[in-house]
């Protein structure tokens, strides 16, 4: 079922280039095209569509009033929301209202495969367990975002290949790139699933899903992970116990 | 330009704000009410002891509270005399003239001299041993002997009131003079930051231009990633040192830009010790120096080039190298004739910021292998380190229920 989309903004250039984006992209139907707030609220009404991208500065309401009204007609059955702006201030406020991503103008056909992808992840969450969540387990953050580059990014923690610390900052390294951010490591322990997530050193956290190999070495018994795109990373001392309690489990 | 115009502005805004020190004249502490009259009250108290002592040496059949009763007052009248003049003349006092020193305050402090006697006689008339003399006899009495020294004591207090004034308008002075000083080298700092800009702006202009017909994905690759180099640059504002993370996520835009122009003919490596990311640069230090690798080095080659960037702290000094290996050698000697205006801006800038407590160097170390290091005096970033410094927020699930 392709992804149908309505698109938000009141300029007609930037709806154009929405829509020569996404004519290329297979398995996404463009269901309507608004030009104001009030018009996108009907249309998203009409079509049930499953992704809205959505401008935030347009005469009369704004994007965040679009979503507001949505949610009080239906609030079980919002489409995922992708914000498309100049602006970056909006970002935490796009957080809050559970947006799928923020792209700043002007952005790559890249950058919106990205998010339609991320849309598309939701969607069939959505559909594989509805509302129901595992009640025993406790919930962490499956999202992080922040500013890196220039850019705002809404980055899905199993994107996370290893987190590395430089002092006062940390370096999130994902598949693409890395990020630099003014952070501690304990601080970000606390917020990934410890069943993914392991930390290997002071100075290290990794991605179980992303490691290839847990190796001691014969000579100095110092021990390493191989992380599946080839890095090495070793292991302290102190957390090498994790480590054996894993492998037994 | 907007980032230009936001500036001037906010100088201009900075030059009209008025000083503190011309609406408010600071009072120096000793004229406040208590320090001053509890002073004058201590050197009648002095003066009262130092008399009752040569008094019972003289075997004076006085009471001994008597001398300190009349020293005591006698500087009281005085205090309470200085610190009205400090109130209602003290302008006056700080703008007169000669003229006005002669023909008004010559014969106010005679007249202040004979208010002193006649309010210390009035006060004194009982008490003192010469009380079955008339009240006129003393007044002349206590004038002979005392006027002189009264009109002495108001000029003194008239000198110490007017050298206030000098000394408070030539703070005020010196103090507009460093601000003036600080807001030039603002201002030329910022002139100097904003020379940089345009000139890289308008090549990756025309790179997307260019791009726009051959490779639109490319054109739009390079738009957006020139516009995240705008928005973190226009983000920094008037900061004028920013940490060497800040410094090096601009570099390393800019970077990508060219890497978009050059292809794989560079390649670059970025080695910044931990310890450094904090260190303080002057913002958008870094940029000219590899925009300089690029233009005189690498885009005149034929060959494949490696830029590396490197950090490190050693001691009390920051030290950055750009390597750049691969110029057509021999290539250096006409770098430096050629030397751009984005080089010469940044040594301008280092000596600004840091005068001679900072180097800058570009040699080729061997033919074809050029070096530009910067020495810089450590300055390390104080926002909080533990903690979660940067906003950092994740979501529990992005899912909506």
């Amino acid at each position: 079922m392709p992804l149908q989309v309505v698109i938000a903004d009141d300029e007609v250039l930037a709806r154009q280039k929405l829509l020569q984006l996404l004519r290329d992209e297979p398995d996404i139907e463009v269901v309507g095209e608004g030009a104001n707030a009030e018009e996108t609220i009907d249309l998203v009404q009409l079509t049930q569509p499953d992704v809205l991208l959505l401008d935030i500065r347009m005469p009369g309401m704004d994007g965040f009033d679009v979503i507001s009204a949505l949610s009080c007609s239906s609030p079980s059955d919002l489409p995922g929301i992708i914000f498309t702006t100049a602006h970056d201030q909006y970002a935490l406020k796009a957080f809050e209202v559970h947006a799928v991503d923020y792209l700043l103008k002007p952005f790559t056909r890249e950058r919106l495969r990205i998010a339609l992808h991320h849309a598309r992840e939701q969607r069939e969450r959505k559909h594989a367990n509805g509302t129901a969540r595992s009640p025993e387990k406790k919930e962490y953050s499956n999202r992080l975002v922040f500013r890196s580059k220039g850019r705002i990014l809404f980055l899905p923690i199993a994107d996370i290949r290893w987190i590395g610390a430089e002092e006062n900052y940390v370096r999130i390294c994902t598949g693409r790139e890395s990020h630099m951010l003014r952070n501690t490591m304990s601080n970000f322990e606390t917020k990934l699933d410890p069943d993914v997530f392991l930390r290997i050193h002071r100075s290290a956290i990794v991605n179980l899903q992303h490691v290839k190999e847990f190796r001691t070495d014969g000579n100095d018994g110092e021990c390493f992970v191989t992380m599946s795109a080839g890095h090495k990373l070793p292991v302290s001392r102190g957390y090498r116990s994790r480590i054996t309690s894993l492998i037994a489990r | 330009m907007l980032r230009r115009i936001l500036q001037n502005r906010r100088l201009a805004i900075k030059l009209n704000k008025p000083t503190k020190q011309q609406t408010d004249p600071t009072r120096p502490f000793f004229m406040h009410p208590v320090v001053f009259l509890s002073g004058w009250l201590a050197l009648g108290i002095l003066f009262g002891f130092q008399e009752s002592v040569e008094m019972s040496l003289d075997a004076w059949k006085v009471p001994l509270w008597m001398p300190f009763a009349a020293w005591t007052l006698e500087f009281l009248l005085w205090g309470l005399t200085f610190l009205g003049m400090w109130h209602f003349l003290r302008a006056s006092i700080q703008a007169a003239s000669t003229r006005q020193m002669l023909l008004l305050y010559l014969p106010l402090s005679v007249v202040v001299g004979i208010v002193e006697e006649v309010l210390y006689i009035t006060i004194f008339r009982y008490q003192h041993p010469g009380r079955h003399l008339t009240f006129l006899t003393r007044l002349g009495h206590n004038l002979s002997s005392a006027l002189v020294t009264d009109v002495v004591i108001f000029w003194m207090g008239f000198i110490v009131f007017r050298s206030v004034g000098y000394y408070q308008r030539y703070r005020e002075r010196e103090q507009l003079a460093s601000q003036l000083q600080s807001q030039l080298v603002q201002a030329r700092l910022q002139a100097l930051q904003m020379q940089l800009n345009p000139h890289f702006l308008f090549n990756t202009l025309n790179s997307v231009s260019s791009l726009m017909r051959s490779d639109p994905d490319g054109a739009d690759e390079m738009l957006e990633r020139l516009s995240s180099l705008l928005r973190i640059t226009l983000a920094k504002g008037q900061a004028q040192r920013i940490p060497l993370q800040e410094e090096m996520e601009v570099v390393q835009l800019y970077v990508s830009i060219q890497q978009l122009r050059f292809g794989d003919r560079v390649s670059h490596r970025v080695e910044v010790a931990p310890e450094a990311w904090d260190a303080l640069v002057p913002s958008m230090i870094l940029q000219p120096i590899v925009e300089n690798a690029y233009v005189h080095g690498i885009s005149r080659s034929l060959g494949e080039g490696t830029i590396t960037i490197k950090a490190s702290v050693e001691g009390d000094k920051l030290c950055i190298s750009i390597r750049n290996a691969g110029c057509v050698p021999g290539a250096f000697a006409d770098t430096l004739k050629r030397q751009g205006v984005g080089i010469a801006n940044v040594k301008a800038r280092l000596e600004l910021h840091y005068g001679s407590r900072q180097s800058f160097s570009i040699r080729e170390v061997v033919p074809g292998d050029v070096t530009a290091l910067c020495v810089l005096p450590l300055e390390i970033d104080k926002r909080p380190s533990s903690d979660h410094a940067e906003p950092l927020y994740a979501a529990s699930s992005s899912d909506r229920g």
